[in-house]
């Protein structure tokens, strides 16, 4: 006979939101359970900052909290909303870096486990950190979306709301200079 | 199979780039935000509509090209519908719009515009003119259209092809209008080429005198032109009337078996070789001497073959 914790476990996602809708905190630590990782690791690779990118993250899965009431079931799903919003909010993040400055930006001690550690004892790894921060914010996005997510170009052209074909222009510009980028860190064949 | 987005050694980079765990607590931290009502600000620009369950049809470059459509296709409608109810000043002739406003007895039905003539300047000044002399109807209507044109010398400077242009839309006009039959406007048109080309009239004559001088010959027809022998005018037959009136009388006399030899032998007159003329003439000409009537007057080669003339 399946506990209720295996009963939960199995509901779907729009059940889940459906309770959170009803204000059930416990559905939403379900659905980050399920979910979290997908803004997290958009943030991280975008915003390079791993105290930055559990904000993001858990932004997302407040924002999923306060929209819960308006949810439609049958729609793209919770990780293809997780994913806009943590782009959009990463986005937001770059643009706001760009006018306030880093020494603006509230401190906060890093939580993630030995990250530091592991940047710094990976050359090439820091190497390709470096070149997507390097890079403009949409073509971060472009590369963090198509190469890390693995989504679609459309999906991905849909999520930063651009046509098709200048999405598929942007990226191609991202990969050219990301490609000299690390090729100039001394990645070579 | 798609070429890769990266070579193989970037691509190898790229792969080191890897993202550690959700920190630890994260569910904790995420509850207590909750409980204490840390909520993000609303950001329109992060939070993107909730998804529909609905899909929409097609994709957004095909929806934006149907809006742009229906835009253009909603105001020339719109338009139509207000030029076709008179909104701009006088109600113009729409096809469909108007024929359905009149039938809804929104507006009255407006008279169908015809389509504007190649020099629009030269046929606003000829109607002005023709709004200055009174309305002519049929065959009248034409020679005076005619008249009208050849007097303006706007109209006369301008190329062939669009005087003609204009003739036509203004005969087009007059048919539309009703004050020309089409019957009036062909026997209008014939007159009015007989007239304007005195060659052809001219060549006409010279036919008729031609074929006068070859019966009176009587010999064999060449049929090489002579104009050499073509009176440049024609002879005009002096006919006096009072001998035509004797001639109507004497031929009112005769018997009716006689009469209706004489229209048999007329008929063959007109259709009976050269060389069987003579002999019906001279028959007709003693049917007629019968009466005491001379007729010589009337059967004149001139005269041959023109009933109209001996009755």
């Amino acid at each position: 006979m399946a506990t209720t914790a295996q009963v939960i476990a199995s509901e779907s996602d729009d059940a889940l939101m459906a309770r959170v809708a009803a204000r059930d905190a416990g559905a939403l630590r379900l659905l980050a359970d399920r979910h979290a990782d997908i803004p997290w690791r958009i943030a991280f690779r975008m915003l390079n900052d791993a105290a930055e990118a559990e904000d993001v993250a858990q932004d997302a899965l407040l924002r999923l909290w306060q929209f819960a009431e308006r949810w439609q079931a049958g729609g793209p799903g919770v990780a293809a909303w997780l994913t806009r919003v943590a782009t959009n909010a990463c986005l937001d993040r770059i643009r706001r870096r760009r006018f306030v400055g880093d020494d603006a930006m509230p401190e906060r001690a890093d939580e993630s486990p030995l990250a530091d550690e592991v940047i710094a004892q990976d050359d090439v790894r820091s190497a390709v950190a470096a070149c997507i921060e390097a890079l403009p914010d949409r073509q971060r996005a472009a590369i963090v979306l198509t190469y890390y997510e693995e989504r679609q170009n459309r999906m991905a052209a849909d999520i930063l709301a651009m046509q098709i074909k200048a999405f598929e222009s942007l990226l191609f510009r991202a990969r050219g200079t990301l490609r000299e980028c690390v090729e100039g860190k001394g990645v070579t064949a | 199979m798609t070429e890769p987005a990266f070579p193989q050694h970037i691509s190898a980079a790229l792969d080191r780039l890897t993202v550690p765990p959700v920190p630890t607590g994260f569910g904790e931290r995420l509850a207590a935000r909750i409980a204490a009502g840390d909520l993000p600000a609303d950001n329109a620009a992060i939070t993107p509509q909730i998804p529909s369950a609905r899909r929409r049809f097609g994709s957004t470059s095909w929806r934006r090209s149907g809006r742009v459509v229906t835009v253009v296709a909603a105001f020339g409608i719109a338009t139509a519908t207000a030029a076709a109810s008179g909104f701009f000043g006088e109600p113009v002739y729409v096809p469909v719009v108007s024929d359905a406003l009149a039938k809804a007895k929104l507006v009255e039905l407006p008279a169908r515009t015809a389509k504007p003539a190649p020099k629009a300047v030269a046929v606003s000044e000829v109607d002005t003119k023709a709004a200055e002399v009174p309305k002519a109807t049929g065959r009248e209507a034409v020679r005076s259209l005619y008249d009208r044109l050849r007097a303006d010398p706007e109209y006369r400077t301008l190329p062939r092809r669009e005087r003609v242009a204009i003739a036509r839309q203004e005969i087009r006009t007059l048919l539309q209008s009703g004050e020309v039959t089409l019957p009036e406007l062909r026997q209008a048109l014939t007159e009015h080429h007989t007239e304007i080309r005195p060659a052809l009239k001219q060549r006409i004559e010279r036919q008729i005198v031609r074929r006068e001088l070859r019966e009176r010959t009587a010999g064999p027809v060449s049929l090489q032109p002579r104009d050499a022998e073509v009176p440049s005018a024609l002879p005009q037959r002096q006919i006096d009337p009072a001998k035509i009136e004797a001639a109507r009388e004497a031929y009112q006399q005769l018997p009716a078996d006689q009469k209706a030899k004489l229209a048999e032998l007329r008929q063959q007159l007109r259709t009976a070789p050269f060389a069987e003329r003579r002999a019906i003439r001279q028959e007709i000409r003693a049917i007629l001497q019968s009466t005491g009537q001379t007729t010589e007057e009337k059967f004149e080669p001139a005269n041959e073959g023109n009933s109209e003339v001996v009755r």
